[in-house]
């Protein structure tokens, strides 16, 4: 082992959204940077690929849930170079007769809404209300990156002031309940049912019917309030790594592609730098890791430098992912039975009703392919023409529920499983199947090997009850070492978010020392 | 007219508890019951000539202890047998049990798995704590404010930071059991399949969740919240009454009886009288007034107010809100009358572990399965079963030499997707447990003497428990602690003065049986010390 020339100030392993939003934090804070990405890619699962010459898409995620403008100035995005292709773009529940529908966001909306579902427009008005007030207390208890203690439980009850007590009282009946039977409660239309619904369980293991889940939804509405609605970026989300990394190298941040980490070097109970797969020794006294913190824990520094309980724990968090995508290159434009055309950019959910959604996941539980599979899609070349050629099109599916242990095993069953994706659009599109060029599928065991994420767990829509009470914050037992990977912030799918709550937290430390 | 200072609604066992704990503070109480015989779910019927069965009886966890010592229970002439923790017989023959003393249980644990033996401490240390935490939290209802204003809230929470007063570690802990699957849970700990389902089939009993589904493991600290202080360091023991359900019964009517109480049997109460919204007696079904300063109501929520009041006189909104209490059944029962005594001879010579209970189960997914099969209102293809043999404790149920076993089919739909449950899908089920049965005592289908299938829908007739729902309400965090019976309600006040739930129906649910009662006294008896 030689140690290699050049000193830094902080070593990033990882080279996804989180870590390079680290990195361009710490160059903020005129610390200087290396971030080391083990494959050739920058960006983890927010990247742009091809499905064949000439044809784009974003490979595995295809949606900004939320970027907040902070992050953008902060880190000037916009003078990087990422343009949105489309912000804050509606989600229309899918409906096989052609009379799909917008879930509100505005009055136009929900006047729209009320054109068919009178009944359901007027209670989707109080819903709504109700849900963001909740969703707004609890934004900086569910989004902050500290595990909240007893303190924090008080301020909430203070800050619930004193006319809002039933606000109060609503919330702890509301948090350990079904989104399927608050939905079941409020609404009649299946169909908006149906499309509440998915988006609350989208890319976790439980169904609409699974306690819990409206704390999903809160915690879905408190992620998405902290950006400016859905965006879909020109380019693809590969754009947006790329408008990153140059965040970083605008600080004077250094960024190495294919570098795997071997393992992390200790001295005296302090990190000291890293060791890559060619032997050489990087030194720095800070490393922050956005890979996997079991990985990073146990592979990288072994579990003697960790206490045996910490080791116990780290070693039980196994991850599954449950999201399968599905990339398609169409010689035109799917017509989507009734769906106005301005809306084709929009995004577009398969989910008719709540039992479809509540089968799906039954079927997810016995480890086998849903018959009805529900579906996220996205046609991001109706609003990014230059990711296909004139005429022609890409269209990105996100299918939850897909099991990475699936009975029988993937490779046998690639194809019943996109005969089954397929067939199910053209439920909604007939000319669907006919305009077909070539297609791709990512399974959750395919996005495993190919990123290195861990059971292919890559969604970050979720968060879990019992995440919750689960090790948050980027801190570590190890002086120096700093953890930004997955489920260490309760808001990991808003961009940046977890870079800068880490270079906060290690300014703060940095300041009290 | 009649008049008591205060009612009790059904003699079951919450209703009996409340009873006695107001006769011991010197009220004077009536309890009325529209069956023959006190004991609610727990009285027994004749299933053939000289054979009786209790139509339920408790299982894990068993009766608190602090309620027996409140109740001075041991001077009414009960006494308690300390039951070892059960057993689970797998289909494929072999078994596992728990054990109370420590080296046993670690011994049984290690014919499985080496590394589950030395997961056991770990396990239950985090049990007992996740019981200490709850405990208070269970006992302490009667403190539960009732108000609905900011300070009643922040003493809730208060409350809830009392009973974690033991570090932040555990009360992340505590929390982790009320979100996570049981599955999940037990994979923290454990690696054997027949471990984890063991544990997992224990608690799954008489619930409405999965062993996947969230919050499901929540219940496997059930049989722990009754285990404080034994220090055996194996499984928690289970406290049943010595001589069956019926002389716990029969002990609480002396109790009852000592302090001047009364009951009435065949007694139905049709009606509750009210002005103003404040309740002042009961109307029988033969028209008798029975006057009251303060009726409890045994029954569950959704009777206590659907069918003892009329609907226009309750207040606005009242109706609905109770309307939407989640009841669901999912528990059959199949009694069987034998001619010898059972033998399961895959099981050790005497194993003492029997007296907790038997399960049949499989393994957690074929549990979950099942779960899946209820939810889907099918009938359950492989479901977890609890066996009890109630006469081993109680002779005089079935006549010398023979026996009455009672089997608790988990997951089974109160209505079936496709049809009703007729006479040839209520046998198919009776044929299935049969059939279980006979795998884990071969033989025992030719001691059948008579056989009794009793479903969801039978309880309701029966014993009047709304879908037959044993747990009087499901169990999901949304209607426990604050939010059982209803949220913003809360406790055992009702919106209408004088008059208190008193069943499981309020907090703290089935947790700890009889608690509920005892919990409802104290609440009435506060309050009447208030208005002197």
């Amino acid at each position: 082992m030689a140690w290699g020339g050049r000193k830094y100030d902080a070593i990033v392993i990882g080279g996804d959204l989180n870590g390079l939003a680290a990195a361009a934090y710490l160059g903020r804070a005129h610390q200087r940077v290396l971030v080391l990405e083990e494959s050739a890619k920058l960006g983890g699962v927010a990247v742009t690929g091809e499905i064949m010459p000439d044809y784009s898409i974003s490979t595995v995620a295809h949606l900004v849930e939320a970027l907040p403008r902070g992050v953008e100035r902060d880190l000037k995005l916009a003078k990087h170079g990422l343009r949105m292709a489309a912000r804050d773009i509606p989600t229309v529940a899918l409906d096989r007769d052609g009379k799909h529908f917008v879930v509100p966001r505005n009055r136009k909306d929900i006047a729209a809404l009320a054109a068919t579902q009178p009944r359901d427009a007027a209670a989707w008005r109080a819903f709504d209300k109700r849900m963001k007030a909740h969703a707004a207390l609890l934004a900086p208890l569910l989004l902050a990156d500290a595990v909240p203690d007893a303190s924090n439980l008080r301020r909430l009850v203070w800050r619930a002031g004193w006319n809002r007590a039933d606000r109060l009282g609503d919330l702890l009946h509301l948090l350990p309940q079904s989104i399927g039977d608050l939905l079941d409660a409020e609404f009649e239309c299946p169909l908006l049912k149906g499309a509440l619904a998915l988006d609350a369980v989208l890319g976790g293991a439980d169904g609409p019917y699974a306690p819990g889940t409206v704390l999903r939804l809160l915690h879905r509405m408190a992620m998405r309030g902290l950006g400016r609605g859905l965006s879909i970026p020109l380019g693809g989300l590969g754009a947006l790594t790329d408008a990153l990394a140059a965040a970083v190298a605008a600080q004077r941040g250094e960024i190495r592609t294919g570098a795997r980490v071997m393992r992390l070097l200790v001295e005296d109970g302090a990190i000291a730098g890293v060791e890559t797969s060619d032997g050489v020794a990087i030194a720095a006294p800070l490393v922050v890791s956005s890979v996997d913190p079991r990985l990073t824990m146990l592979g990288l520094l072994g579990a003697a430098h960790l206490e045996t309980e910490e080791a116990r724990r780290l070693d039980r968090t196994s991850r599954s992912g449950s999201v399968a995508k599905v990339n398609l290159a169409l010689d035109g434009l799917p017509d989507f039975r009734g769906l106005a055309p301005a809306l084709c950019g929009a995004r577009l959910l398969v989910a008719p009703s709540l039992d479809v959604v509540d089968h799906a996941a039954t079927d997810f539980g016995q480890r086998e392919l849903s018959s009805e599979p529900v579906m996220e899609i996205t046609i991001p070349s109706a609003v990014d023409p230059a990711l296909a050629p004139a005429g022609h099109h890409v269209v990105s599916v996100l299918v939850p529920f897909m099991p990475h242990d699936l009975e029988g095993g993937w490779p046998a069953r690639r194809d019943e499983f996109m005969q089954r994706v397929i067939k199910t659009i053209a439920q909604y599109a007939p000319d669907f199947p006919d305009r077909l060029i070539a297609g791709d599928v990512l399974t959750p065991p395919d996005i495993e090997t190919r990123f290195g994420l861990p059971g292919g767990d890559w969604y970050r829509g979720g968060i879990r009850a019992a995440d919750l009470a689960g090790p948050r914050g980027p801190a570590t037992p190890v002086s120096g070492l700093w953890l930004c990977g997955p489920g260490r912030h309760p808001a990991e799918s808003v961009t940046g978010l977890a870079g800068r709550d880490m270079a906060e937290a290690f300014a703060a430390e940095r300041g009290h020392r | 007219m009649e008049r008591h200072d205060a009612i009790v609604i059904g003699a079951g066992l919450n209703g009996l508890t409340a009873a006695a704990s107001l006769a011991r503070a010197g009220l004077g109480v009536l309890v009325l019951d529209r069956n023959a015989a006190p004991g609610g779910l727990s009285a027994s019927h004749e299933i053939a000539q000289g054979f009786r069965v209790p139509r339920y009886v408790l299982g894990a966890g068993g009766l608190p202890a602090r309620l027996v010592a409140d109740l001075d229970l041991a001077r009414h002439g009960l006494r308690f047998i300390r039951a070892e923790g059960g057993v689970t017989i797998f289909p494929d023959g072999c078994y596992h049990a728990s054990y109370r003393d420590g080296d046993v249980h670690r011994r049984e644990l290690a014919r499985f798995s080496r590394r589950d033996a030395d997961a056991w401490t770990r396990y239950r240390r985090d049990m007992l704590r996740a019981a200490r935490a709850l405990t208070p939290l269970l006992e302490g209802g009667a403190e539960f404010p009732v108000a609905r204003g900011l300070s009643a809230l922040r003493a809730r929470l208060g409350l809830a930071g009392q009973a974690a007063a033991i570090g932040a570690d555990e009360r992340r802990e505590a929390l982790r059991l009320w979100a996570l699957p049981a599955a999940d849970f037990l994979d923290g700990y454990f690696e054997s399949d027949n471990v984890k389902a063991h544990l997992a089939a224990a608690a799954m009993m008489g619930g409405t969740l999965g062993p996947l589904s969230p919050a499901s493991a929540g219940r496997l600290a059930t049989p722990w919240l009754a285990a404080r202080g034994d220090a055996y360091g194996g499984a928690p023991d289970i406290l049943l009454p010595h001589g069956g359900p019926a002389a716990l019964t029969s002990a609480l009517v002396a109790v009852i009886e000592a302090h001047g109480g009364r009951l009435r049997m065949d007694a139905e109460v049709t009606d509750v009288a009210m002005r103003d919204l404040k309740v002042r007696g009961v109307v029988l079904a033969n028209g008798e007034e029975i006057g009251a300063g303060v009726v409890l109501s045994g029954l569950d929520l959704k009777r206590s107010f659907l069918s003892l009041f009329q609907w226009k006189d309750l207040p606005d909104g009242l109706v609905s809100r109770v309307g939407r209490f989640s009841m669901k059944g999912a528990t059959a029962k199949v009694n069987l009358a034998l001619d010898a005594a059972p033998v399961f001879p895959g099981l050790p010579e005497g194993c003492p572990s029997i007296a907790g209970g038997l399960r049949l189960a499989g393994s957690i997914g074929e549990m979950q399965r099942a779960f899946d099969d209820w939810r889907a209102h099918m009938p359950p293809r492989n479901p977890p079963i609890e066996v009890l043999i109630p006469s081993l404790s109680d002779a005089t149920l079935a006549p010398a030499g023979c026996h009455v076993l009672s089997a608790l089919v988990q997951y089974v739909p109160e209505a079936l997707h496709d049809g009703p449950w007729n006479e040839e899908r209520r046998e198919a089920l009776g044929n299935l447990v049969v059939a279980r049965l006979e795998v884990a005592s071969p033989g025992i289908a030719s001691r059948i003497v008579a056989r009794e299938v009793l479903l969801a829908a039978d309880l309701e007739d029966e014993i009047g428990l709304t879908a037959g729902d044993i747990a009087h309400g499901e169990t999901t965090l949304d209607q426990m602690f604050v939010n059982r019976p209803l949220p913003g309600t809360g406790g055992y006040d009702t919106e209408l003065e004088n008059f208190h739930v008193c069943s499981p129906s309020a907090h703290p649910g089935p947790l700890l049986p009889g608690q509920a009662g005892v919990n409802a006294a104290a609440r009435v008896l506060a309050l009447h010390r208030k208005r002197g």
